[in-house]
């Protein structure tokens, strides 16, 4: 008996470490996502349940983090199906964009308060030229670290698809930004 | 060539307000991490500049509202609650496998209670043009195999795999679970009202079962002929084996298949039918002589004789797709199918208008009633309205 209360408590100790780690970068890309409040929680609350229900399923999990993004993608996608209006059926089906909206903050105590909040609208300004998909690929590869065969996963698509998306966002930003060095690079590059 | 085109930054600040600079942190590119490298051999003094730079960019995060301790906190008690409330469920099923003979024998009890026919249309009730609904609670969905009975909350779906073990997946989670069988006893997956499942058998042969439904099936079909039992209703698409001939039994008739894809419809509160779509099947009871159904046709058995009709057979199959069609078909039976599908128990009034409303249409079968009972309210020209369980039909 005492050994079954054991391994409980050692699952429940995990989930929360499991939780406090992840749950606000969980959260954000959720919201990022373009998610209400409610069914983030809901979606969130249902793939850490079955993490608990099942410890099982995290043996062969190489990377927890992907691992619980992956899961909680589908799992917003579910509901949100499920929650569709039926008039939806003929219309919405078909592939719908899903929004992608992405704000940085960079805080350090090296930079003061003006220059962060003048360099965050700045990096915004420039992300916002991007598509959806530009910018969540910026925000899994960048923000999340992700390596591109995880983002395939995550957006669905192949890893060679991942490497034209991300050239074609460096495309985007550099025909935004046309600057010195840009033609700096052009010019060195005929001439080499 | 040198750097003269791209003008000196002086501060780390500098750099992290260039555009080539964010451009090349975000996307990682090549040409651009040379270009910065040839720029810093260039003007090697910004070393520590560019290099706090980037620190500072690394530190760039993605800017949400968050969560406040206080919802942070009650999301993680939630969780911890749900899940120690289904590992206890989990448990006690655990236990009950232990018992499986005896479960099995409680559980058929129980069954048959459940599937008892429930008088849908009672019209000793009160209001003329009111059609009243009520939303009955959910059972699980159950698998019985050698290794015990195991009750699944979610529609199933079943493969059975070359070494004999079943796999079963629930719809909306990832996660699969292998059950163990004997070849010697037949597996039982029982689909209650509200629920649905598939099942793809050892010989190919594809099965969607609907609401309200039981089917036996064997884990091999080692013997000269394949057989299911069934109780309810199937749309099966059989793989074809002109060695083993494929049978479908059930309480009143036997269907003898040549290969083919097809519907029976067997609840006890409607006419036992059978719809071919492709192929050819016979149909047989204990009474009467088998009679061949062509594609197209549909057999049912009234009054003890077989009848047979032409029909347009997507309507008998489009709830394996997850949408019922209906033309011209009256609210009631619209109402009895609908029911069934999400356990839902309706009371129509005694109304001559009510039961002269017919439907006529698509309805897709969302997850939430809601939709569909909108749904049939626009393609019936009523009213309807939910009050908890309770559903109320009303003429306009």
């Amino acid at each position: 008996m005492t050994n079954k209360s054991d391994k409980y408590n050692y699952i429940q100790i995990d989930i929360d470490s499991l939780y406090n780690q992840y749950v606000d970068d969980l959260y954000s890309y959720a919201q990022n996502l373009g998610f209400n409040h409610q069914l983030i929680m809901d979606a969130i609350h249902d793939i850490f349940c079955k993490i608990c229900i099942n410890s099982k399923i995290l043996d062969n999990v190489q990377n927890i983090k992907f691992y619980l993004f992956r899961s909680l993608k589908n799992r917003l996608l579910d509901i949100d199906k499920a929650q569709k209006k039926y008039i939806d059926f003929d219309n919405e089906y078909i592939q719908n964009p899903i929004p992608f909206t992405l704000k940085v903050t960079i805080e350090d105590e090296l930079i003061d308060r003006e220059e962060q909040l003048s360099l965050e609208k700045k990096i915004n300004n420039i992300l916002n030229v991007l598509t959806n998909r530009q910018r969540e690929i910026i925000y899994l590869r960048f923000i999340q670290g992700y390596d591109y065969v995880e983002i395939s996963n995550l957006m669905n698509i192949t890893v060679p698809a991942c490497h034209k998306l991300m050239s074609k966002t460096l495309a985007k930003l550099k025909s935004e930004n046309f600057s010195p060095l840009i033609f700096f690079l052009i010019i060195s590059g005929s001439s080499c | 060539m040198t750097m003269k085109n791209k003008k000196k930054l002086r501060s780390n600040i500098e750099f992290l307000n260039d555009e080539d600079f964010i451009t090349w942190r975000f996307t990682e590119d090549k040409d651009l991490e040379l270009l910065w490298n040839n720029y810093i051999n260039q003007y090697p003094e910004l070393e520590n500049q560019f290099r706090e730079a980037i620190r500072l960019f690394s530190k760039l995060q993605s800017k949400g509202d968050g969560l406040d301790s206080i919802t942070r906190a009650s999301l993680l008690s939630s969780i911890k609650e749900t899940s120690s409330k289904a590992i206890k469920r989990k448990k006690r099923v655990r236990l009950f496998g232990r018992y499986a003979a005896a479960a099995c024998v409680i559980f058929l009890v129980g069954l048959f209670t459940i599937f008892k026919p429930i008088n849908l249309f009672d019209y000793s009730s009160a209001d003329d043009n009111l059609i009243i609904g009520l939303e009955e609670s959910g059972e699980d969905i159950l698998l019985v195999t050698a290794s015990g009975t195991t009750t699944f909350q979610n529609d199933l779906s079943i493969h059975i795999n070359r070494k004999g073990n079943i796999l079963v997946a629930q719809s909306g989670q990832t996660e699969v679970s292998e059950l163990l069988t004997e070849n010697e006893t037949l597996n039982k997956l029982v689909v209650p009202y509200g629920k649905r499942s598939q099942i793809e058998l050892s010989d190919g042969t594809k099965i969607w079962l609907n609401s309200g439904s039981i089917l036996e099936f064997p884990t091999d079909f080692s013997k000269n002929t394949r057989e299911i039992n069934l109780n309810g209703e199937i749309y099966i698409e059989v793989a074809k084996d002109k060695s083993k001939p494929f049978l479908v039994h059930s309480s009143d008739i036997d269907v003898r298949v040549y290969g083919t894809k097809f519907n029976v419809s067997t609840y006890a509160n409607s006419p036992t039918s059978v719809v071919l779509v492709e192929g050819s099947v016979g149909v047989k009871s204990e009474k009467l002589d088998e009679v061949y159904i062509q594609p197209n046709e549909r057999v049912s058995l009234t009054n003890n004789s077989f009848r047979k009709e032409l029909v347009d057979v997507s309507q008998y199959i489009s709830w394996k797709d997850g949408y019922f069609r209906f033309d011209n078909a009256p609210i009631t039976e619209v109402l009895k199918q609908i029911g069934r599908y999400y356990n839902i128990t309706f009371n129509a009034g005694n109304s001559e208008n009510l039961k002269n409303i017919t439907c006529t249409g698509k309805i897709y079968l969302s997850p939430d009633v809601n939709n569909v009972m909108q749904a049939i309210a626009i393609l019936s020209s009523t009213h309807y309205r939910q009050e908890g369980k309770t559903i109320y039909f009303n003429l306009e």
